[in-house]
């Protein structure tokens, strides 16, 4: 659809309803459930956060406890069926953007939250070149030409800092290396000024060296542009450099909210702090390293009660019968979802 | 690129070479076990052994290895090979005695019609079932394509047009031509049980059907089955996320991942129709290559068969080596060194 007016063109769609002195995000309970043929999969149960312009959030879980999913609900590119929504309110600046028509959700992805993905091979098309898939955005969200379109492409480049970018625009993206190939991505997703980022474990698949640069890219451009961020990952070593505030999730909750430095010097759910103690330490060389031990639960047979306590050392009778802890407030900007924080926290 | 060209063209040698010796070897049996074609020609007449000898010899059939059953003639064969490829002598037909280059020259635009048509019931329908079946994963539509492309697949084709040219061809065009006197060009032309002379396209396109139903349907399967794959794929999700429409999300970046493979097996399957129309050629009496083909294999005629032969495996070697190139042109991760 071509833009109608100068300023769409220029800043792209303007959404109805959105009020500028709202949170950039604001997830509200949100639920989604993947109806496969083993049985209804509750990936995500009732998860709320923020984000504002300028702040980085990190979701912090191991694989499958639902970060992943809560970064394709907001986007809007589930895969439905299986996945669902079935709960919660996803607003952007205010709007509820899951009672929104299918044409205003697709103007919000890529103008005003964009997304970078975890591999950067598999998530760039191989059969068009880097400077085709760049200005595609351009010329379809901007209505430009394909030079004016591959103008913004080459700038766009030299922005992520790729080497004689002007020759580059027409390689494919086997052509690229790891970390350049995520520099392209992130290139893609910052075209079209995004209020927010959404990270996808950006550094995944990449070499430790590269990660850190990757990783300073991104918090770079975040700090120019005044972005909101939220990182998605499992690597606690990425998150302490870079995040504001940190969420811990758990088979599809959110069970520590904290700042970063609080997370690290007391964690306040014993889930966090079973992670904290099982990252490999140096100076504890020869030694057995620490392990959660058990698995995530099922997600088709989420136990009744708090979902880690099979594999908590903190748990008694109260943590399997009730319903899962709230997120209990702690301190002034930590909660804990935990019927003992004071226990873990050793605040007794 | 022009290396792995040269390459490929010079193993072309090795195999047309290889095809040609082992129907070169089997038309030889034939005449060392069934005996001299040529006398065929005299009928009931035992012809004089001096003409004989000398028919035999304009015939290129005067080898003595000819009468040595399992004998398997290395030196006619080089012979052959040097008339066919040095000066292009594909030798003469016995009756009606004429050059093969002609016999060829008349049968060829038959095939070529009638593939034309096959590939574009292939092309159109082909592809229209299979991306139909991909988008529609899982509904009805779906079980349609399914269903119907593996029925026509299990049914061979001598069955599948025989079965044609009986009910649609004899059974409606006798319902046609003579209930409802249908116009000519309907009755005897689209609906006749054979190929008409008069009707030169519109009586091929029954054939042409029969002849693109068998590969329609696995391109048909081939398109589902790919298209469902690269809408899985990542790059399919960071296109939706780059706010596209899920017309250019699908027409574009999954389509144009997804047509890959399957622009290699209609390729490939031009060669087959214009091989393996045997079949439908002889059932519908199309004066094609195959129909020919099939006639110098009852009639015993070793150089229409080693002749057109040669066309159909050269036609079939330089579609394959077009094909792979075409993959390089559409696939970028594909370099040929």
């Amino acid at each position: 659809m071509a833009p109608t007016t100068e300023v769409q063109a220029r800043f792209g769609p303007s959404i109805p309803g959105t009020d500028p002195s709202a949170p950039l995000l604001a997830v509200e309970e949100l639920r989604v459930e993947f109806r496969t043929r083993a049985g209804i999969a509750k990936a995500i149960n009732g998860v709320s956060f923020e984000v504002n312009s300028g702040e980085t959030l990190a979701i912090l879980g191991e694989s499958g406890c639902g970060k992943s999913v809560t970064a394709q609900a907001i986007m809007g590119i589930l895969d439905t069926p299986p996945g669902f929504i079935t709960g919660g309110q996803i607003k952007y600046r205010g709007v509820d953007v899951l009672k929104r028509s299918k044409e205003e959700r697709r103007q919000i992805r890529a103008n005003k939250i964009a997304m970078v993905f975890q591999d950067a091979l598999s998530s760039l098309n191989p059969v068009f070149t880097v400077g085709f898939q760049l200005a595609e955005l351009f010329r379809k969200h901007r209505g430009m030409t394909r030079s004016d379109g591959k103008k913004r492409a080459i700038e766009l480049l030299d922005l992520v800092n790729i080497p004689a970018a002007r020759q580059r625009v027409n390689d494919f993206p086997h052509q690229f290396s790891g970390g350049m190939r995520q520099r392209v991505m992130i290139a893609m997703s910052l075209a079209l000024d995004p209020e927010l980022l959404i990270a996808d474990e950006p550094t995944t698949a990449l070499d430790v060296t590269v990660q850190a640069q990757i990783m300073n890219l991104l918090a770079d451009l975040q700090r120019e542009r005044n972005m909101g961020l939220i990182l998605i990952t499992h690597d606690m070593g990425v998150v302490a450099d870079v995040a504001d505030r940190i969420n811990v999730m758990y088979a599809g909750r959110i069970v520590e909210k904290a700042p970063v430095f609080d997370i690290y010097a007391k964690p306040s759910h014993p889930y966090t702090k079973a992670l904290l103690e099982s990252i490999p330490r140096v100076d504890l060389k020869g030694q057995q390293l620490n392990v959660i031990k058990g698995l995530p639960p099922n997600l088709t047979q989420i136990p009744v009660g708090c979902s880690f306590s099979p594999r908590c050392r903190y748990a008694q009778d109260v943590c399997k019968a009730d319903p899962p802890p709230p997120l209990y407030p702690v301190q002034p900007g930590i909660s804990s979802a935990c019927h003992f924080w004071k226990e873990v926290r050793g605040d007794e | 690129m022009g290396r792995y060209v040269v390459r490929r063209l010079l193993q072309f040698i090795p195999t047309v070479l290889g095809t040609l010796f082992l129907l070169h070897y089997l038309t030889s049996m034939a005449i060392q076990f069934g005996g001299n074609p040529v006398r065929s020609l005299f009928g009931d007449r035992t012809p004089p052994e001096e003409q004989l000898r000398q028919m035999t010899e304009q015939f290129g059939l005067g080898d003595p290895c000819l009468q040595q059953k399992g004998n398997p003639c290395f030196g006619l064969f080089w012979e052959r090979m040097q008339d066919i490829f040095l000066r292009f002598d594909f030798g003469q037909s016995l009756a009606p005695r004429r050059d093969v280059t002609d016999v060829l020259a008349d049968a060829l635009p038959y095939t070529i019609k009638l593939t034309i048509i096959a590939f574009i019931v292939e092309a159109v329908l082909g592809l229209a079932a299979g991306v139909l079946a991909g988008l529609r994963n899982g509904k009805f539509s779906d079980y349609v394509v399914r269903i119907v492309t593996v029925l026509m697949i299990s049914v061979p084709i001598f069955v599948s047009a025989v079965l044609v040219q009986k009910f649609v061809g004899v059974k409606f065009g006798n319902w046609l031509r003579q209930d409802l006197d249908a116009p000519e060009w309907l009755g005897r032309g689209l609906f006749g049980a054979a190929y008409k002379a008069e009707f030169p396209w519109l009586s091929l396109i029954l054939p042409g059907i029969v002849l693109g139903m068998l590969t329609l349907a696995s391109t048909a399967r081939l398109t589902r089955g790919s298209l469902l794959e690269n809408l899985r794929a990542d790059y399919v999700r960071t296109a939706k996320a780059k706010g596209l429409t899920t017309n250019r999300v699908i027409g574009v970046h999954t389509l144009r991942n997804s047509l890959i493979p399957v622009v290699t097996t209609l390729g490939l399957s031009i060669g087959g129709y214009m091989a393996g129309a045997v079949v439908t050629e002889g059932v519908f009496r199309v004066p094609g290559v195959g129909f020919t083909i099939l006639k110098a294999i009852a009639t015993g005629e070793p150089m229409v068969l080693i002749g057109l032969t040669t066309v159909l495996v050269l036609v079939y070697l330089v579609l394959n080596l077009f094909v792979d190139l075409l993959y390089a042109v559409l696939d970028p991760r594909i370099r040929y060194e």
